[in-house]
């Protein structure tokens, strides 16, 4: 089957590679991981969003449907809000991620970890199954996404829609949107940890409001990220990656950020696993973890190397990556339950070698954004800070107390991270 | 069969764990058995989405079970259940946690 080539890669063309997600190419990587994810966590960024799925589900039965979809309850959602949710296989484990959105006449999905058409064949299963009254419409090609992500997104949204933007929440909306005459709907997502937009545009015009982002981004030195930068935010920040650790979990309850579920929910995709996981207690966490004295680049190990505690191994790694921010490779592995706790250390091993670790606390660093209070900052009064241009990195330490690191900016407490892992 | 060391460590993280998620359960009146919230769930935006009144109540449960003074601004900060265990069990070294 072929996929679908996005708008954004089609636009860069040949400069840059493509990759796959969700049965949609598109860029990985426009300049290089280290300059892209340099540049989301001091600035503004643009992300290509065109493997998202959108369906709008219309009739009486609407709501039925999405609460049979859900894990989380979608009861409690209110207008103007989005519900961040998973869509769970019957055994428990992960299917896809979603943005639920009610849309007054509608409601509105956004997903994301699978090929939409088979988010649409799952939505007309389960509709058929129960004989539901409702309209599944896919948007997936009349509807894109563009992220706009950074410390600084609120300010380059500010002077396109105006102040009102620092007051919109995480997983807020906010419709009737324009830009050069384009309109588009804003959602408030912090997709990499740090400020985070999703707009949502009619696909006819993705290119001309992708150029105009970067139009009036320029003076915000706004660049193009991949999704590899994107991921190793979301890995710092212990972000649920759907696409990486979430595809290699046996259930849900093992990604150890569970928000509080109701138990009293009727009929769910998965319920029964996650019933039974719940009175028989989770077998295997997801927790942080830090390998130590490996701090170049290249990969000391692989994804899916073993981890050993006294010699018996006890658990997996899912996700293996290199953080520009602290310079060490930071892990995120499925351990068995009795050893998934922080500040304990481990051997990691494949046939590549064998490396000590810790486990610690996620997340694994504190986002810029967490210190920026947008009434009384500014991209363009950061001080001595240097602005990152043309790959250069380099930032004074915030305090002579801390040892300098070429990526010393992106921390705003870098105490909090070595009580973790001193 | 897990070497007494590590497995004493582990149990003083679990008793820490658990104080701090039923201090949570007690001071926000929150429905649910701490076993039912993860290490890594978020306090504030996502997870358990609480919000700066609820930040303000965490500081004096924790200051009343615990004996530690935080600023809103570092319960902000340190964000998850963890790293809140992690920022105690720092402050108090040999202290509560281990009983």
């Amino acid at each position: 089957m072929l996929g679908r080539l996005s708008q954004v890669a089609a636009f860069y063309g040949k400069r840059n590679s493509v990759g796959w997600r969700d049965g949609c190419a598109v860029c990985p990587v426009y300049r290089s991981v280290e300059t892209e994810y340099q540049k989301l966590r001091q600035g503004v960024t643009l992300t290509d969003c065109s493997h998202f799925g959108h369906f709008r589900l219309e009739g009486p039965d609407a709501l039925r449907l999405i609460d049979r979809l859900s894990f989380a309850d979608p009861h409690r959602l209110a207008a103007d809000r989005l519900l961040p949710s998973y869509a769970l296989h019957e055994d428990g484990s992960l299917f896809f991620e979603m943005l639920v959105a009610d849309a007054g006449d509608s409601y509105r999905l956004m997903t994301e970890g699978v090929d939409p058409l088979e988010v649409a064949a799952l939505l007309h299963r389960l509709a058929a199954s129960r004989s539901f009254e409702v309209a599944i419409v896919d948007e997936t090609q009349t509807q894109s996404f563009i992220g706009l992500n950074g410390p600084y997104a609120w300010e380059l949204l500010k002077d396109v829609i105006g102040p009102g933007v620092i007051g919109l929440r995480p997983l807020e909306s906010l419709s009737g949107n324009q830009l050069d005459g384009i309109l588009f709907a804003l959602h408030r997502v912090d997709k990499a940890g740090e400020y985070g937009y999703l707009l949502q545009v009619d696909s006819d015009y993705l290119i001309d409001l992708w150029q105009q982002l970067l139009q009036v981004g320029r003076r915000f030195d706004i660049e193009p990220v991949g999704y590899e930068a994107l991921d190793l935010c979301k890995l710092e920040n212990r972000l649920t990656n759907i696409h990486r650790e979430a595809r290699l979990a046996n259930h849900v309850l093992e990604l150890n950020t569970r928000a509080l579920m109701r138990r009293d929910r009727r009929e769910y995709l998965g319920r029964a696993a996650v019933e039974k996981a719940l009175s028989e207690g989770v077998k295997r966490r997801l927790v942080g973890m830090v390998l130590e004295g490996e701090r170049t680049a290249q990969p000391p190990l692989g994804a899916g190397a073993g981890v050993h505690a006294d010699g018996v191994r006890v658990g997996d790694i899912a996700h293996l990556a290199f953080s520009f921010a602290l310079g060490r490779w930071l892990a995120l592995a499925f351990l068995e339950a009795d050893y998934a706790y922080a500040g304990l250390r481990y051997r990691i091993g494949d046939r590549r070698g064998d490396a000590g670790a810790r486990t610690v606390s996620a997340p694994f660093i504190v986002s810029e954004s967490l210190r920026i209070r947008p009434r009384q900052d500014s991209y363009f009064e950061r001080g001595a800070r240097a602005r990152l241009q043309d790959g250069e990195r380099a930032f004074p330490p915030k305090s002579a107390s801390v040892r300098p690191h070429r990526f010393q900016g992106v921390l705003t407490d870098r105490r909090a991270y070595r009580r973790t892992i001193a | 069969m897990i070497n007494p060391a590590l497995r004493e460590k582990i149990e003083r993280r679990k008793r820490l764990l658990t104080g701090i998620k039923e201090e949570l359960i007690d001071r926000l009146r929150l429905d649910f058995r701490a076993d039912e919230i993860d290490d890594d769930t978020f306090l504030f935006g996502g997870g358990l989405a609480l919000d700066s009144i609820a930040a303000a109540d965490i500081i004096v449960g924790l200051q009343f079970r615990f004996g530690v003074i935080l600023s809103e601004e570092k319960i902000l900060a340190l964000q998850t259940v963890n790293t809140l265990a992690d920022f105690l069990q720092t402050e108090h070294a040999g202290g509560f946690f281990t009983n």
